[in-house]
């Protein structure tokens, strides 16, 4: 029997979450044994992630840069994970102070912990809800209440969609979230593919299996297919290192060991 | 930060390489958010405070306690971090100092480092737990604010809600739960919903229930009589829902059940008001029409289907003038009487229209069609007590019968409605088979009725009279006035080809006026010559003539301008215009008697019996022309048909009335009607339709063989 709908999601610590793992590959402590304990079992199979999460990071960094550059000063992050060094509000309030942002995430700690970052900041907020359901994202309060949805809106979902699995139809998800936006809006999104380190890929897919958030890895076409009607901002889709790289050394010889897709579309 | 700084130079050459390597090589321990530039920034200026500390006088480890705090304050903490900056530190400062200058200096760095990262690690894990509390506590805090919404809903709800153990036995129970089964609270305790509910009901829906403890339904809905502590039984809405625990095994049952008895009642009756006629209880045309679809489309291809439709004559008269009561009373007697003909293996009955009802028969057959018809049509015509009087109501019928393969509903009830006119209009009181060819026969009908009153202007109808003989000896006993139409095209049409028509379209009355004259004319011109010895002439009046106001003053007319008297004359009335909308005896009887006319009852057939003759102000009762015929045209008898014409005459010989018989074409009609006890006939057998010259010799003669 399904939970009903008025019954609150548990607060599970009990079992690794996709949120707190991610912290622990970029370093940080706000993670429990139990995440630890299953990180270091990826860690030892697939070593790559921390470079998979450190260098997705900085392309979600250096994504909310360029969105400001280009004006946006309203944000919308999906599965925005626990707060840690370069938190969107920070790197976008940085450049503009008024800039707004609501972050989107189904981790109750997670929301929690944003909730207690954010105290004392007007133009912020954080939500607990479920990108599978767009409608308690795009028609809630607190989203419409921060958000202007006639002026271009920077969509954030990043590191997320490999979290939903083809039988909640990531497809048609996106292309909700693409029909909400108004015209001059951006898209970021980022993806963890096995079209390189396939195999550290398969072993941390394996892994995650017993998390609260099994992963689906997705080719480019897929990846892109998620733009759909959106023009690409250069240089299209690709790997984190690559997209709109601060210096030639970032990218270094081997950008596909990221493992992750990155591209960012205009609304037009 | 640098402070030393000469325009991007430093006092220390080298320090932009070192400051480069460092940064190279820390950047991807950690998650930074900062550029590769922007790293560089800090850690030159870090490099330079530790250049400056080595190369001081005497040496002071707090910058280096700072640098290794800085470190962690810009997010380098990543597990590699401290180690790579060691590296890096060792590398390139080797040769800038001794080297216990260098361990205390890369002592201090990493002093600083990991006090701050402890620090760090401790404020991290306090903010999660702050973090988990807050989420916890909201979580509470709607777990509790749903409990709360749960109880109101519970004990607010007017629907009635269980929670129930996995065996089913309820636990708890809320108040609309108790009142709506009579059972308080811990009476319902350790009964289950099945326990309360009728025997057959029980077993199945336990089965259910087990059902949805084994997983198999997520959920139960149904329908249920439910008994009260009383015994009474209730209708609810019963839905069981299943709650499983977070291992998706069943937990508790969860069961509501809404009280829609009074629902139910209403559903009842509505469906049954809205499909059956309230005064009859038959279906209603609706319903009767969908019974039909469905019962042609059960049939196979060989099988037939019959449908009948029942019109009761006159009704609407004798709703005109009696109470409701008395129309509503004849309706529902003649249902009653449909039923008790029908049974549900015979037929389906149903009211299609105010005064009709219609008759279903399946792998049906034209003769058993006609038998059940005719059954009914008996019974139906027996007379009916309504508001302390007797009325007697006939009916007509119209019957389809035929292949139910194709056959349409709609078109098998309006072909019955059409033959049902047609009954109604040759003579109600009878039944008629619907025939396809008939629908061009009434086109030519309506065709003639246009040209009748042309062809009265014209002078195309003549009059022809048809001698009465006495049954016993063929002693002429007067003659019937027959008119007839010489129409230009169709030659010869006889009364019954257009009598109908002139009554319905309301040309009667000026043919009928004017069949009158020549009654009256010939009537004077006989008893001018013949005195006495001139029979009466009869002449049929129609009924809209009988129903007609200013009837006695036409009569008086005509009699004055034609000089005859009125006991010359017999004027034949219609069984239907004896009696008034009251069932009393129409005035028009009195008034044509007491001018002086002798009255007839004329078109008698075996469902408008003369029972209630008795009393009336008539001079006999004539039968009609096929009702005579029913004897048949060869020489076989008909025992039936004698019966019938035997009830008819006995009964009018009771009320002491002569009875003539007309179409009498055969002696062998003759015998028996003679045998039967009828005076008077008319017909082949005593002569045709003649003109007044060819009779006179049969008046001189007083007798139809006249003598020539
Ligand atoms: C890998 S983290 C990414 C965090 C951040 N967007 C970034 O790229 O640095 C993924 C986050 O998505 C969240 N997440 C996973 N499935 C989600 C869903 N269906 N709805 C909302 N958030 C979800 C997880 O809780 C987690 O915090």
């Amino acid at each position: 029997m399904d939970r009903p709908d008025w019954a609150p999601k548990d607060v599970d610590i009990e079992k690794a979450s996709a949120a707190r793992l991610y912290d622990f590959f970029l370093g940080g402590s706000y993670n429990f044994e139990v995440d630890r304990e299953l990180g270091r079992k990826v860690a030892a199979v697939a070593p790559g992630v921390f470079d998979f999460t450190r260098l997705n990071r900085a392309f979600l960094r250096r994504a909310v840069r360029y969105l400001t550059e280009q004006g946006v000063d309203q944000f919308l992050d999906i599965g925005s994970g626990i707060p840690t060094a370069g938190n969107v509000h920070e790197i976008a309030q940085k450049a503009n102070p008024d800039a707004r942002i609501v972050y989107v995430d189904n981790e109750p700690v997670a929301v929690a912990h944003s909730d207690l970052l954010l105290e004392g900041n007007p133009n912020a907020v954080a939500i607990e809800a479920d990108l599978r359901d767009p409608d308690s994202i795009l028609g809630n309060d607190r989203t419409r209440q921060m958000l202007d949805f006639s002026r271009p809106i920077g969509l954030l979902t990043v590191a997320v969609y490999h979290f939903i699995p083809e039988s909640d139809d990531p497809l048609g998800l996106a292309a909700r979230y693409r029909a909400a936006l108004p015209s001059g809006s951006y898209l970021a999104l980022s993806h963890v593919t096995m079209d390189a380190m396939g195999e550290q890929i398969r072993q941390l897919i394996d892994l995650y299996r017993n998390s609260q958030n099994p992963v689906t890895a997705r080719t480019r076409d897929q990846f892109a297919a998620m733009f759909d009607g959106f023009e690409l901002v250069e240089p299209g889709v690709v790997f984190t290192p690559e997209w709109h790289p601060e210096s030639p050394e970032d990218v270094g010889e081997h950008p596909e060991e990221s493992a992750v897709y990155a591209a960012v579309g205009r609304k037009p | 930060m640098t402070g030393e700084d000469e325009q991007g130079g430093s006092m220390y050459p080298g320090l932009a390489e070192f400051a480069r390597l460092w940064t190279g090589a820390v950047l991807p321990t950690s998650n930074v958010p900062l550029s590769r530039g922007e790293l560089n920034v800090i850690l030159t200026g870090f490099a330079e405070l530790l250049m400056t500390s080595l190369h001081a006088e005497q040496f002071d480890h707090s910058p280096a306690l700072e640098v290794g705090r800085g470190l962690v304050a810009s997010q380098l903490v990543g597990p590699k971090a401290l180690d790579a900056t060691i590296r890096v530190l060792s590398r390139y400062l080797r040769s800038e100092a001794d080297d216990d200058r260098l361990v205390d200096l890369l002592g201090a760095v990493a002093g600083g480092y990991v006090d701050a990262l402890r620090d760090h690690i401790f404020l991290q894990q306090e903010t999660l737990k702050k973090a988990v509390f807050r989420a916890r506590d909201a979580a509470e805090k709607a777990l509790r604010a749903s409990e709360r919404r749960f109880r109101t809903v519970f004990t607010e709800s007017v629907v009635g809600i269980a929670i129930g153990d996995i065996q089913g036995h309820i636990v708890n129970s809320n108040l609309a739960m108790q009142e709506m089964l009579g059972y308080s609270a811990d009476e319902l305790r350790q009964r289950t919903p099945y326990d309360l509910m009728p025997r057959k009901d029980a077993e199945e829906v336990s089965t259910a229930y087990r059902k949805l403890i084994n997983g198999q339904f997520t959920s139960l809905r149904s329908e249920q009589q439910m008994l009260r502590s009383d015994n009474e039984p209730i209708w609810v809405h019963i839905a069981v829902t299943l709650i499983k625990d977070e291992n998706g095994l069943p937990d508790y049952p969860v069961v509501m059940i809404e009280d829609i008895t009074d629902l139910h009642l209403l559903q009842d009756r509505w469906s049954h008001q809205v499909a059956h006629d309230p005064l009859t209880n038959l279906h209603n045309r609706a319903l009767f029409m969908s019974k039909v679809e469905t019962a042609v489309g059960g049939l196979g291809p060989g099988d037939r289907i019959g449908l009948a439709c029942f019109g009761l004559d006159g009704l609407s008269v004798i709703n005109a003038g009696a109470s409701d009561q008395v129309g509503d009373k004849i309706l529902k007697t003649a249902a009653d009487r449909l039923r008790a003909v029908v049974d549900d293996d015979t037929g389906l009955l149903g009211r299609v229209d105010g005064d009709r009802f219609a008759l279903l028969a399946v792998r049906s057959s034209t003769q058993g069609m006609i038998d059940v018809v005719e059954r009914a049509m008996a019974r139906i015509a027996e007379p009916v007590l309504a508001a302390g009087r007797e009325y007697s109501v006939t009916s007509s019928v119209g019957i389809v019968e035929r292949a139910a393969a194709g056959s349409n509903p709609f078109r098998l009830l309006a072909d019955a409605e059409l033959a049902l006119q047609w009954a109604k209009r040759d003579g109600r009181a009878q039944w008629q088979l619907f025939e396809a060819d008939r629908g061009s026969r009434q086109r030519r009908d309506f065709e003639l009725a246009a040209q009748l009153p042309a062809a009265l202007r014209g002078g195309q109808f003549a009059v022809e009279f048809e001698p009465v003989a006495r049954v016993a000896n063929r002693g002429l006993a007067g003659f019937s006035l027959v008119v007839s139409w010489d129409h230009p095209e169709q030659g010869m049409l006889s009364a019954k080809d257009f009598l109908h028509l002139a009554e319905r379209t309301g040309h009667m009355l000026p043919l009928g006026s004017w069949a009158l004259r020549q009654a009256c004319d010939q009537a004077r011109e006989w008893h001018d010559e013949h005195g006495d010895r001139t029979p009466p002439l009869s002449v049929a009046l129609s009924d809209r003539m009988v129903g007609d106001q200013d009837l006695s003053a036409l009569l008086l007319a005509v009699l004055d301008a034609s000089g005859a008297r009125a006991e010359q004359l017999v004027l034949e009335v219609s069984p239907d215009m004896l009696r008034d909308a009251d069932g009393d005896p129409a005035e028009v009887l009195t008034v044509l008697t007491d001018l002086g006319f002798k009255v007839l009852v004329g078109g008698m057939t075996a469902s408008c019996c003369p029972h209630g003759f008795g009393g009336l102000p008539l001079h006999g009762v004539k039968l009609a022309p096929e009702f005579v015929a029913t004897l048949g045209e060869d020489d076989k008898p008909e025992p039936s048909a004698e019966r019938a014409i035997g009830g008819v005459v006995s009964a009018a010989q009771l009320a002491e009335l002569p009875v003539h018989a007309a179409g009498v074409h055969h002696e062998r009609h003759a015998v028996a009607l003679r045998e039967l006890g009828v005076e008077l006939g008319q017909g082949d057998w005593f002569g045709p339709p003649s003109l007044p010259f060819e009779v006179e010799p049969m008046i001189i003669a007083g007798t139809v063989d006249p003598d020539w």
